[in-house]
């Protein structure tokens, strides 16, 4: 292995040779995380088949916007040697506002790797193991990978973890459904099987899918997976099959939140009111080799997930705030110190894991017009990507602390309005 | 500011024409997304219908990644 991780482009992007199959696996596997089994299920049990249009935008988001802008970004990612994914905005926004973008996803992305621990936490708690130390276990899991064996190690783990996720998630539903008697959610109480309902008001819903949408241009960690594969017909292959798991994924997680939520109406599950713990509750019904499947599916996510991250992170703090482009120790120091700063956030569960991801996702919002900008125009000015990542980071995390929605919009749209805003004007003066 | 990657920007599918046809497209497939919110269906209907949507659109996807072949 560590003849093969010589530079940064090797340790971060194992050298742009992976294959459609691989890489979509790996994407796949960066994307979906503790936050499908355990946020997700939960969320589905306790608010309904709204989730599934939530998490669906998400999917069909990500394939409208790969479609158009990801043959561009791996393109353009080669031919000006692209690491990190704020060397993107670096290329035409200047260094500075490349090395704001990699501090504020590095803020913002803290909240949601937080949210892959807490999961594997909750689950071993079901097992006895204490809280905090399950935090640590994870955290250590997680840094260990990363060191280990860069994108390459992480990308071949990760697709032979895909294909866990999806076959246990496969065999909990027809668990569920054979032995516990589920009949398709059909009779279940009408307002969960409606939109709107109590939660799922249509402002609740463009609040959680706004930055949802826009997931794949504005996290980084999937953002650096459309550099890695080997040629385009590898890249239209990642996002095919991906699209094919997130769909296959997504109906499974669902269908099992409905299904349990249907068995709680007619008194053979447990009603959960925390709804981070459905599924940790479920697995304590099921038989002992699906409880193994399950748990390895649910830890291999996160882990993925949360390795994806740090790894990307540390390639933007190695590169874009410290300006080390060729070693690759300055990567591993900040694997270790990112999975630490990780392991204390998580180590207080500040919140449900689907608000705590969707509040990173909101944060990274204030990028998207400075990747837009440039993908999309030939002149652009380094104040307006300043300025525009500075308010909308400052919207989104003020309204978030003190739960605003001015005018009934949600702070995500408003994040996103004042980032736009304030990129356009500026760009209007700077010209 | 302008990069030496300025010319990247020239080879946008269908130009200015394209991206407008791509922002239509983005703008219907969140209405179509929307339409439970407004007409509200009965039993699973809602169910079916977003996973019958978002597997049409990969679908579609799928086709159109296919062109990237020619």
């Amino acid at each position: 292995m560590r003849a093969r991780t010589r530079d940064q482009e090797d340790y971060f992007l194992a050298r742009r040779r992976l294959g459609g199959l691989v890489s979509s696996l790996t994407y796949a596997a960066t994307t979906y995380s503790a936050f499908m089994m355990i946020g997700l299920v939960g969320l589905t049990y306790s608010t309904g088949v709204g989730a599934l249009g939530f998490e669906l935008l998400y999917l069909v988001g990500t394939l409208f916007l790969l479609r158009y802008y990801a043959p561009r970004i791996w393109e353009l990612s080669r031919k000006e040697k692209i690491v990190s994914p704020s060397e993107l905005i670096s290329l035409k926004h200047g260094r500075n506002s490349g090395r704001l973008s990699a501090v504020i996803s590095l803020f913002a992305l803290i909240p949601y790797t937080s949210v892959q621990l807490i999961g594997v936490a909750l689950l071993l708690n079901r097992f006895g193991v204490p809280f905090h130390t399950g935090i640590i276990l994870t955290g250590f899991i997680v840094a260990l990978w990363g060191l280990l064996g860069g994108m390459r190690g992480i990308a071949w783990t990760d697709a032979f973890q895909g294909g866990i996720m999806l076959f246990s998630a496969l065999a909990l539903v027809s668990w569920v459904h054979l032995h516990l008697g589920g009949s398709l959610f059909i009779g279940t109480e009408e307002k969960i099987l409606e939109v709107p309902n109590e939660f799922w008001t249509p402002v609740k819903f463009i609040s959680l899918a706004t930055p949802w949408f826009f997931f794949s241009l504005t996290n980084p960690q999937v953002l650096q997976r459309v550099f890695v594969p080997k040629n385009k017909l590898a890249l239209g292959r990642m996002i095919v099959l991906f699209g094919s798991f997130g769909l296959v994924y997504t109906v499974l997680v669902t269908l099992l939140g409905l299904e349990l939520r249907f068995l709680t109406e007619n008194g053979v599950f447990p009603k959960i009111l925390d709804r981070d713990l459905v599924t940790p509750t479920l697995l304590g019904l099921v038989p002992e080799w699906l409880l193994i499947a399950v748990s390895l599916s649910i830890v291999a996510a996160a882990i993925t997930t949360a390795n994806s991250i740090v790894l990307t992170l540390s390639s933007m703090l190695s590169r874009d705030v410290l300006g080390e482009k060729r070693r690759v120790v300055v990567g591993k120091m900040g694997i270790v110190g990112l999975t630490i700063m990780v392991m204390a956030f998580a180590s207080k569960r500040p919140d449900y894991i689907v608000e705590l991801a969707v509040l990173s996702s909101t944060i990274l919002l204030c990028q998207l017009p400075s990747i837009l900008g440039t993908i999309h125009l030939k002149k652009t000015g380094k104040h307006s990507s300043i300025f525009s990542m500075i308010s909308g980071f400052l919207t989104s995390t003020l309204m978030a602390i003190y739960s605003l929605n001015p005018l009934g919009i949600p702070y995500s749209v408003w994040t996103l309005l004042i980032s736009l805003s304030v990129y356009l004007l500026l760009l209007r003066l700077e010209r | 500011m302008v990069s030496a990657s300025d010319n990247f920007n020239s080879f946008s599918p269908g130009g200015s024409h394209g991206r407008w046809l791509r922002a239509i497209e983005g703008l219907i497939i969140v209405s179509l997304m929307s339409v439970p919110f407004i007409v509200r269906m009965k039993g699973i209907g809602t169910y079916f219908y977003w996973v019958g949507l978002a597997l049409l659109y990969l679908l579609y996807s799928y086709l159109e990644v296919r062109r990237w072949e020619d």
